[in-house]
């Protein structure tokens, strides 16, 4: 990905938080408030969250075949392990979380998923409904070693007869990095990190530096690792200790 | 005028038919309802008395089906008889979900114990109008604002489950809606077909 369409996708992405704030009247993240609300984010939209132990789609399917939005489950539903599951139709959707995954990766889960939500499925949801065309749309986040975004995120987004995605949607590839890039924007908002950064930097070295921050907005530490070298601060972190030691 | 004994056995066989589609209506089982069905789709007389009995059914017995019932019992009626389909000025007639109908369905959920359940059926009691449609706007803050305009106090913990059955009945409803759509758009094409050969060929 080149740099240009880089730097189109953060301030679309940018655009697209700020208008998710302003329509769900929730309290944008701050120095003094860093941790991301996404419990009220998602119940401020027609979405619930669910967690559940053991999730694939199979499992999720099931789960909304016994509360009746499904009538029967679709052959070959996957069993995979996954970390996040969407499921979506014309103005409601579900995101389902791997109960036993620890906090902060069922949080960037969330984030993901929802990011699919906002940048893929709500569009294309709404133009059907125009069309007068129902859709049911379903993701799949599929479980990942951590919540690094380099690393895991192998997503897929179907649905239930493929015509209307393939037509509508961006690449598969490119969906998971814009939900990927979604997610860390929305957890680790540009402003608080840089500003938690500038106040702490002096007084941590490296390994406590990343677990200060992860710690205090809620997400991994490499997560947060990847988010600092994203805005080079973490190079500057390294020669602010060489030149320590140089001066020792 | 006597029936022709040809008549007289295919009309004990539709009502053998329908004894056995009441009854597995009753007892909720699908595939039974289903394969009657079918059996009706070929027979426009039977296909009448089971129209009629569902009329019956909800009309007289103030049947009060489960949301997903009433979704799989559609699926099956539009799949199956075209006369069970609307016409475009009926398709209104679904009802909206209502406040009545969430509250329903927490009752049903056997997950919801202890002093969730109690104040489920507190609420229930304490609504005096379950009909209120639910809004279509289901964020937490649009659920609170639903309980203070019904002038009932719940906990937050009630607010969240009932804001999530409500999102699960809403979705259901929605498909519901939609296969209906979609089975009258194919009858429309169907009729329309006909008519366009019958055109092409004056």
């Amino acid at each position: 990905m080149n740099s240009s369409s880089d730097e189109a996708l953060h301030s679309s992405i940018a655009t697209l938080i700020t208008e998710l704030y302003q329509e769900t009247e929730v309290e944008v993240p701050n120095l003094r408030r860093r941790i991301t609300p996404l419990g009220d984010l998602v119940g401020s939209l027609n979405l619930v969250s669910k967690e559940l132990p053991g999730l694939s789609q199979q499992v999720a399917l099931h789960y909304l075949i016994q509360q009746g939005v499904l009538l029967e489950n679709p052959e070959e539903a996957g069993r995979d392990e996954l970390a996040g599951f969407l499921y979506a139709n014309t103005s409601y959707g579900c995101i389902f979380l791997e109960a036993n995954d620890h906090l902060t990766r069922r949080r960037f889960s969330v984030a993901h998923e929802l990011g699919h939500y906002l940048l893929h499925f709500r569009p294309l949801l709404k133009i059907a409904e125009g069309d007068q065309e129902y859709l049911e749309l379903i993701e799949a986040l599929y479980r990942g070693r951590n919540d690094d975004p380099q690393e895991t995120a192998s997503g897929r987004v179907e649905r239930m007869d493929q015509r209307y995605l393939e037509q509508r949607l961006p690449p598969e590839a490119r969906m998971e990095y814009e939900a990927n890039q979604f997610a860390t924007e929305l957890l680790m908002p540009e402003t608080v990190v840089r500003g938690l950064f500038a106040r702490v930097m002096l007084r941590f070295n490296e390994d406590d530096l990343l677990s200060y921050l992860a710690t205090e907005m809620l997400v991994s530490q490499e997560a947060m690792r990847w988010r600092l070298r994203n805005f080079h601060l973490l190079p500057l972190l390294a020669s602010k200790f060489e030149r320590g030691k140089e001066a020792e | 005028m006597r029936n022709h004994p040809s008549d007289f056995s295919q009309q004990l066989a539709r009502e053998k038919a329908l004894y056995l589609y009441i009854s597995a209506f009753e007892r909720g089982d699908t595939d039974k309802m289903e394969a009657v069905l079918k059996q009706a789709m070929y027979d426009p007389q039977l296909e009448e008395m089971i129209m009629e009995a569902h009329e019956y059914y909800l009309a007289e017995e103030k049947v009060k089906l489960r949301e997903e019932d009433f979704a799989k019992i559609l699926d099956l009626v539009v799949r199956y008889l075209p006369s069970g389909i609307p016409d475009e000025e009926e398709a209104i007639a679904i009802p909206p979900l209502t406040v009545g109908d969430v509250f329903g369905k927490l009752q049903e959920d056997k997950s919801i114990q202890g002093s969730v359940k109690q104040e489920v059926q507190q609420v229930n009691a304490k609504l005096t109008q379950t009909d209120v449609p639910l809004p279509e706007n289901l964020a937490m803050k649009s659920v609170y604002r639903l309980f203070e305009q019904l002038g009932v106090v719940v906990s937050a913990k009630l607010q969240k489950l009932f804001r999530e059955k409500a999102i699960f009945l809403s979705m259901t409803r929605q498909q519901g809606i939609a296969q209906l759509a979609a089975t009258r758009r194919q009858k429309t094409q169907r009729h329309q077909k006909p008519q366009q050969e019958e055109e092409k060929e004056s």
